[in-house]
């Protein structure tokens, strides 16, 4: 997973900015060109250089005529390709949009007085099937994704799992599937074990959890739910050592 | 069901520049659309078919604009496919011709056009943001604008960082063709047009317009153009000033030597014109 560093963000921000000057240069009523570029470059001087090679590549935008052979260009190859990417767009629009609306159930359903979750990276992580079922996935949605059992998912989820013992891997495909960092999904899990969500408990019997958490591929040697396909896979993730047994 | 409203409201823009000015749509796009807002979608489609600009149901494509930002929020694909197919009929060649004359092989045209239309898209529909405003205030100021964005980007990714000066070497235009004395810069901006010059008639500059291909260095054609279509002067005291030695990082002599070496292509080209 590509992480975001501070150096991107700051990157991309500058980029907003740039784009912004760019565009209300062109919406200036004289428009781009080399007596009006001076005062842009009064104005916004630490992008004198962005500025000079816009107002450049504008005047030659303007002049340059097309190439002989631009004629053999398909243009219905054009639209299709150009098709396909409004699809692409639209499809990532729509899945954001989707994101959004089931974050803001979450919030609701916790009458939570949060009106807005801009960044991930802020927000501690409530409990793992919670995560994703606010990106609109079940338990067993999760679990596919990541490569694990219904059952393993729910003791990661509970912090049943020695933290220690869980693979990079499995760390990594959960924070990708949940859209967070390697080291939010590592810090939760090495929080202390916690109850089911919602368990119910006998009135004379108080609720215990294991004294001990349990290693991770003990709990994959015997979960009877998995396939020996899966056993075989999550097992090739311990360390040599472990192997064996 | 209700009744259908017959005034429905032009959603307002709301982007205001760095400079603090907001964005207007033109009253003619503001007519289309008021005029368009009645149609189900089936009839603004059909009408978008309409390709004679002149034509009293021609949409502009700011107008298009509008409708597929409305059309996507409104979750209707169907209608917001058909408008981007129209929009991208109308721009699809101009732009990959754009990206080829500024120097993008073919391929790479094509792929420069499909990052334009993804970024296009991206802030037009974008339910979050007013970042696409500007195509429906001026559509096409709007494209050419992102067009150098993504052009700035291709190049940067690409860059092919070669020596101006000796690549000039290389063409056969020594440095030394230039004066050296410290009186120099005056004369070489004697030599290659006086302010006249530069305010020479469209006719001429029509003529070398279609000769621009045959300076064969795309460094020497962009200085050319500059220089003597676009008035930059080789040289300036003042630094916010634009001069083509301190844009393209050489020496005032490097520029002189490239426009030479220009106007040497253009006499070859004028040479086989005449002679056919």
């Amino acid at each position: 997973m590509k992480h975001t560093t501070i150096g991107d963000l700051t990157m991309a921000s500058e980029r907003t900015i740039l784009d912004d000057i760019l565009e209300a240069y062109v919406a200036s009523e004289a428009g781009p060109s080399r007596t009006t570029l001076t005062e842009w470059v009064r104005r916004y001087p630490e992008y004198q250089q962005q500025l000079t090679e816009f107002t450049a590549r504008w005047g030659m935008l303007r002049w340059l005529p097309n190439k002989p052979d631009d004629k053999e260009i398909d243009e219905e190859m054009l639209v299709l390709r150009g098709m396909s990417t409004v699809q692409s767009v639209l499809f990532r629009q729509r899945r954001m949009s989707d994101q959004m609306r089931a974050q803001d159930r979450t919030v609701e359903q916790h009458s939570t007085p949060v009106h807005f979750i801009p960044i991930e990276v802020e927000r501690p992580i409530a409990g793992l099937l919670s995560e994703g079922k606010r990106l609109s996935l079940t338990a067993d949605d999760l679990a596919d994704r990541v490569g694990v059992s219904d059952g393993i998912l729910r003791k990661l989820d509970r912090r049943l799992i020695n933290p220690t013992s869980i693979p990079a891997l499995i760390i990594r495909d959960l924070g990708h599937v949940l859209g967070r960092d390697v080291g939010q999904i590592t810090a939760y899990a090495q929080l202390a074990p916690r109850f089911a969500t919602g368990a119910q408990h006998r009135a004379n019997q108080a609720p215990t959890l294991p004294a001990v958490q349990e290693d991770f591929f003990d709990a994959v040697r015997h979960d009877l739910t998995l396939s020996e396909e899966s056993r075989a896979r999550l097992l090739s993730l311990a360390p040599p050592q472990e192997r064996s047994e | 069901m209700a009744k259908r409203n017959t005034r429905i409201a032009i959603e307002p823009l709301t982007h205001v520049t760095r400079g603090g000015q907001p964005y207007h749509r033109t009253p003619e796009v503001e007519a289309q659309i008021a005029s368009a807002l009645r149609l189900r979608p089936a009839a603004l489609v059909l009408r978008t078919k309409v390709r004679d600009r002149n034509a009293a149901e021609f949409l502009k494509e700011e107008c298009l604009v509008y409708f597929i930002r409305m059309y996507s929020q409104a979750a209707d694909l169907d209608t917001v496919n058909a408008l981007a197919h129209v929009l991208l009929r109308r721009c699809a060649l101009w732009t990959t011709s754009r990206f080829r004359a500024l120097g993008l092989h073919r391929d790479e045209a094509v792929k420069a056009y499909q990052d334009l239309v993804g970024d296009t898209v991206d802030a037009v529909i974008d339910p979050e943001s007013d970042r696409g405003d500007f195509f429906q205030v001026r559509f096409w100021l709007a494209l050419r604008s992102r067009l150098l964005n993504v052009y700035d980007k291709w190049v940067r990714a690409n860059k092919h960082d070669e020596q101006y000066d000796s690549l000039t070497d290389v063409a056969g235009h020594s440095r030394s063709d230039a004066s050296d004395d410290p009186t120099g810069r005056e004369r070489l901006e004697e030599r290659t047009g006086s302010e006249e010059d530069l305010a020479m008639d469209a006719e001429r500059r029509m003529v070398i317009q279609e000769a621009l291909f045959a300076i064969r260095d795309e460094r020497h054609r962009e200085a050319f153009v500059l220089r003597y279509f676009e008035g930059w002067p080789l040289e300036a005291d003042d630094p916010n000033e634009a001069c083509l030695s301190r844009h393209f990082g050489v020496s005032i002599k490097t520029v002189y030597n490239w426009l030479q070496a220009a106007e040497t292509d253009l006499a070859t080209w004028r040479e086989l014109k005449g002679g056919r």
